[in-house]
């Protein structure tokens, strides 16, 4: 740099040149200036830009209301749902393909026959609301409070394949022998009996990992205040009116994108439907009433998603009543009804025709088994041979709850149907905890149900509902029983292979559907509409309500809110 | 004045003792133990032996006197009872549900009030004329139309079609219009009807006549003689029917899902959970007799011609 | 003594109401006792391809998600609207009369205990005592007949024991004690008449009530049982297709409307030509 001494130049030129000559760094330091406040507006512009942020406005519409946040006790999808944006377990389903990934255990091992499995926990992954770090031995607290029966904890069966699990929950041990801490990252879980879907049992949402000291701290009201390692935290929950959700910034998998989610009781699809479309919510599950509306207005078709649901819609008849013991009354049964017209009259295309129990979405869903044609003839043969004519008709009732899919207005269109092949039913209309009570029971005729559980594995679909009760038929209502569908569910459990597992499950399900151990009616196809600056939903066949939440951001625009 | 409210109030107790009695029979004991358990959470899994336990826990199975005398015991504490299917003490859930209701039913009330007054009055004042002939035809379509297919109306009006007001939700003070708006009508023609009808008989009495003329200005005879004497009856029936407006929350809170005291007993008695319904139809059995309570009194307190024996 | 104004008015307004309310009724019985006739279609069976229908000459005020005809449903709805209104006042009025009178004749501990009674009842909204008894018995149409029944007689019991009392003090009955007519003699043939018809007066405007509620119990699904084409029912069934069909829930609301502005117009008129202290329950304390 040149430098020009004040007193060999005039003032005035001194300053020219200073000007000139100064204005080097001034100029490399205003440019500087410049540059910086360029990257600080832009990049405060660019944060604006970014998906992180906002509020989303989600309703949920079953029950009227949400009973407890506790995923052990309430039994709705919805406390899964809100669980699942509050917890993480050991393991999850990818919400779209239904695999198993690891959440905070990163990697296990399998040992050899299926029964004893090793857990490698994630380090330092940390409970919300300041409750420390998620160690091995907060599982097994948490796997004991599932299998507690003061608890009181309404899904042991999850786990009482585990060893030492039935004594620990009928009270006689207080210990599990099948959960043992190797280290403090470290667990070891062992069944009773090999078990080749243990993986996907235990990846369930409702076995969120919570702490200890939440739990005695809360004592009863934990249901109110849920703790777990998940994205989000709890904020509050307006009973009878929302849950809000916000962010957890030490979640292990990183901030998820929204700043809060709001979980909006709103049991009234007519309100929900204005509410969406006034722009108040994010996203809309569509029922039967409004779905081809959406499908065919402009604006919304291209923002709907659909997924068949794993949930098989049925009626189930109750195999312990002499007159259903007639295999031919059954199969006229499912040949009488016309599933395509009832599903695209009364379901308004919101169905899938069923063939047997497991639905298209299910891994072991064989495309190549026929359903029970509609043949009105076929069913009156059926049913003459069977000893009933139109003068001497099947007598039966419907017992069904209010649910507008699947619920007396289901029973109320299948009458005329089973009307003309010599049936003659009575439909009647109980509230949901009757008809589950009952039908526990097996204080029913039959019922009108959406089965299933959206249960994951096949395996489990199939046994829950059709197995005789040593082999886990803890859903089997209908009280079938058949030796050789228990050979093949007993022979799937021991099957590691998955592809000779499935030939398995596809021939338990075939039998199921030649035994007609029901009438089989329609898969569920979940259909939700949402707005157009969400993203992130997915077609979730196990419940659509079920989403991956910390993968959900909306546009910038509407981040701020 | 003083004795007269505390007799009164001595009054309620047996009336309230009843209802409990009479709400205790009914829904802890015909329904039968299934009906009681079919909300905890184990009965899906339980065996015989863990029923037992169940019913030993929720006190099953302990003699009806003891049950009953538990039952009142707990009244008096404040424990509602136990709502097995939420694991929650029943105060704990109608607590926060009430207030929401006192919200949609405290502004109806005040609203259709000051409305059904103004109206009826309206009406009696121009008796015979267009505006007392329609305004009365309103009032009986007020009166007679279901108020819930009112608020069904209401809500495809405003909500659905025009998008000028939200459907539901709780919150935001314009959540609130749509329910208040459909309670209000109804009591409001009620009112505007009796309005009518006391002031009308009060106004061709003769000291109303003579007040005229007098030559006493009509306002002031309005005022000070008409609607002085004519708001007795209204007050009363005004009293009596409130205790309606708080049971018609029931179904209005349903259609716009408003997490009130309604709604959190239909969804009881839909769900069959016998405590949460019970404690729910204490509390609307109890306000209204506090409410009749405090009718009387006001109604004693306003008529100077009453005597208190 | 609270009095309509000047009698020219009173004869107007006394004709308007009953002629009109009487009019609407009659009509509706018409509808209901000849309803085979004039519903174009089955209430209970429906064409599921015509589900949903909207308006039209076929239809004339469209169809539900079961393809069944609203206005046939609507046509035989009115028998349920009608059975029920009749019947629980029927019952009301009978449980009510015999109370009222007897407390109101015999007086002493009867009174005190009958109008005990009376006042605890008519201490609880309507509603929730029905609702409370629908989750006992569960929803059925006679269930909700027999519990409107049993809850409502306090009022119709109040005006007919104010009545006996008014009654009782004429010359004829105490002539008649006199003599030695028995009293139940005296009840049943002399007050009885005199009773009836302020009880009369009250079981029409009480049927509008007893026809609301019964529409609102069934809207929340307490009530009647589908497929029964109640109106109640029917607006819940429309509920959630309000923007896409909203025939469903428009037009049975306004039937019930139509039956319950015909009862009140009715039982108004009614009143007013009796002369009836039908405000009598406002005199409570005065009386007691």
């Amino acid at each position: 740099m040149v430098r020009f001494s004040r007193f060999s130049l005039g003032k005035n030129e001194y300053r020219k040149v200073c000007k000139g000559k100064e204005r080097r760094p001034m100029q490399l330091f205003g440019i500087m200036l410049f540059a910086l406040s360029l990257v600080w507006v832009g990049g405060f512009a660019a944060d604006n830009q970014s998906e992180y942020g906002g509020t989303l406005a989600f309703p949920l519409g079953y029950g009227g209301t949400i009973e407890t946040l506790d995923p052990i006790i309430g039994s709705d999808s919805t406390v899964v749902t809100i669980a699942d944006a509050l917890g993480d377990g050991l393991l999850r389903y990818d919400l779209e393909t239904l695999e198993i990934e690891p959440a905070i255990a990163e990697s296990w091992e399998i040992g050899p026959n299926y029964k004893v499995y090793t857990f490698h926990l994630r380090h330092g992954v940390q409970f919300g609301k300041g409750y420390g770090e998620v160690t091995a031995s907060d599982f097994e607290y948490t796997f004991e409070r599932v299998l507690s029966f003061e608890n009181p904890s309404r899904f042991p069966h999850l786990l009482l394949s585990l060893e030492g699990a039935k004594d620990f929950y009928n009270g006689k041990v207080d210990h599990i022998e099948g959960i043992k801490i190797l280290g403090k990252y470290t667990l070891q879980l062992t069944t009773e009996n090999p078990d080749v879907i243990f993986m996907t049992t235990i990846a369930s949402n409702r076995l969120c990992v919570v702490p200890k000291a939440a739990v005695e701290k809360w004592g009863p009201a934990f249901g109110s205040h849920l703790v777990s390692a998940g994205p989000f935290e709890l904020v509050e929950w307006v009973r009878g009116s929302k849950v809000e959700v916000k962010a957890f910034d030490k979640y292990y998998g990183g901030r998820p994108y929204l700043d809060n989610i709001e979980f909006l009781v709103m049991p009234e699809s007519a309100s929900r439907d204005a509410a969406f479309r006034a722009g108040a919510v994010d996203i809309s599950m569509l029922s039967t009433a409004v779905y081809t509306n959406y499908k065919e207005d402009p604006q919304y078709k291209d923002l709907i998603i659909e997924v068949p649901e794993l949930w098989t819609r049925v009626l189930t008849l109750n195999l312990r009543e002499e007159k259903w013991q007639d295999v031919r009354v059954r199969q006229a049964a499912n040949y009488a009804i016309d599933r395509e017209t009832l599903n695209k009259y009364f379901l308004m295309d919101k169905a899938y025709v069923a063939t047997s129990f497991l639905p298209k979405s299910s891994p072991g869903f064989d495309p190549n088994l026929k359903p029970y044609e509609y043949n009105l003839i076929k069913a009156r043969e059926l049913m003459e041979a069977a000893g009933y004519s139109k003068d001497h008709p099947f007598e039966f009732t419907i017992m069904a709850c209010s649910d507008p899919a699947w619920g007396i207005a289901g029973g109320i269109a299948l009458k005329p149907y089973l009307e003309a092949a010599y049936f003659k039913l009575k439909t009647v209309l109980v509230d949901s905890s009757t008809m589950w009570a009952s039908a526990a029971a097996g204080d029913f005729d039959t019922y009108l149900n959406s089965a299933g559980l959206a249960k994951v594995s096949p395996v489990d679909f199939l046994s829950e509902v059709f197995a005789s009760t040593e082999l886990s038929g803890r859903e089997n209502s209908a009280g079938y029983s058949s030796s050789e569908f228990d050979e093949y569910i007993k022979a799937a459990r021991q099957e590691p292979d998955f592809e000779k597992r499935m030939v398995l499950v596809r021939k338990a399900d075939a039998l199921i559907l030649s035994d007609a151990a029901m009438v089989f009616w329609n898969y569920s196809k979940a259909a939700a509409v949402h707005q157009a600056w969400v993203h992130g939903f997915v077609a979730s066949p196990q419940d659509m309500i079920y989403q991956p939440w910390d993968k959900i951001w909306l546009d910038p625009e509407h981040s701020g809110a | 004045m003083l004795s007269y409210i505390v007799r009164r109030f001595l009054q309620t107790i047996p009336i309230l003792f009843i209802a409990v009695t009479v709400v205790f029979v009914l829904l802890s004991v015909l329904p039968g133990d299934v009906a009681l358990l079919a909300g905890d959470p184990r009965i899906g899994n339980a065996s015989p032996e863990a029923l037992q336990r169940i019913r030993e826990e929720c006190g099953l199975n302990k003699p009806l006197i003891i049950r009953y005398l538990d039952y009142l015991g707990g009244l008096v504490k404040g424990n509602l009872g136990f709502s097995f299917r939420t694991q929650e003490y029943v105060a704990t859930l109608i607590g926060p549900r009430i207030l929401a209701t006192l919200k949609l039913a405290i502004p109806a009330g005040v609203l259709a009030l000051s409305l059904g007054v103004v109206l009826g009055s309206l009406a009696a004042i121009f008796s015979g004329s267009l505006i007392d002939f329609s305004l009365m035809i309103v009032a009986v379509i007020g009166i007679s139309a279901p108020a819930f297919w009112l608020a069904v109306l209401l809500m495809y009006f405003f909500a659905v079609t025009l998008q000028l007001l939200p459907p539901s939700g709780y919150g935001q003070p314009l959540c609130s219009v749509l329910p208040v708006l459909s309670l209000t009508i109804g009591y409001s023609a009620l009112i505007a009807r009796t309005t009518r009808a006391s002031v009308l008989d009060v106004i061709n009495e003769d000291y109303v006549t003579t007040a005229r003329g007098k030559g006493v200005s009509e306002a002031r005879v309005l005022y000070k003689h008409v609607f002085r004497n004519a708001i007795l009856p209204i007050m009363t029936i005004a009293g009596l029917e409130m205790g309606s407006l708080f049971a018609g929350t029931v179904i209005i809170e349903k259609v716009f899902s408003w997490p009130g005291l309604g709604s959190f007993l239909v969804n009881s008695v839909l769900k069959r959970d016998i405590a949460a319904a019970q404690g729910a139809i204490l509390i609307y059995f109890s306000v209204f007799v506090f409410i009749n309570f405090l009718t009387d009194i006001l109604y004693v307190y306003a008529d100077p011609t009453i005597t208190y024996e | 003594m609270l009095t309509l104004q000047s009698p020219m008015n009173k004869t107007i307004a006394r004709n308007k109401s009953l002629l009109a309310g009487g009019l609407i009724i009659s009509l509706i019985i018409l509808v209901a006792v000849f309803a085979p006739f004039i519903a174009p279609h089955s209430p209970l069976d429906g064409n599921l391809r015509q589900s949903l229908s909207a308006p039209s000459k076929t239809f004339l005020l469209g169809t539900d998600r079961q393809g069944r005809d609203i206005l046939s449903r609507i046509i035989f709805g009115s028998r349920i609207a009608l059975l029920i209104g009749l019947l629980t006042q029927a019952v009301n009025s009978v449980i009510g009369t015999i109370l009222g009178v007897m407390a109101g004749f015999l007086r002493g501990k009867t009174d005190d205990l009958i109008m005990g009674v009376v006042n605890v009842i008519l201490s609880f909204p309507l509603m929730i005592l029905a609702l409370t008894l629908m989750v006992l018995l569960g929803p059925s149409l006679w269930n909700i007949i027999i519990a409107l029944g049993l809850v409502n007689w306090a009022f119709t019991c109040r005006v007919a024991r104010a009545e006996t009392l008014s009654v009782s003090e004429k010359e004829f009955i105490t002539a008649a004690t006199a003599i030695g007519v028995s009293k139940a003699r005296i009840m049943f043939r002399h007050i009885l008449p005199q009773v009836a018809g302020p009880v009369l007066v009250v079981a029409t405007l009480g049927a509008g009530n007893a026809i609301l509620i019964a529409a609102g119990l069934s809207f929340l699904g307490v009530g009647v049982q589908p497929p029964k084409p109640s109106w109640g029912l029917m607006i819940n069934q429309g509920l959630a297709y309000i923007r896409t069909a909203p025939w469903i829930s428009l037009f049975p609301g306004l039937a019930i409307s139509i039956l319950t502005i015909g009862l009140n117009l009715l039982g108004d008129g009614m009143r007013d030509v009796l002369d009836v202290k039908s405000r009598a329950h406002m005199n409570l304390k005065k009386e007691d």
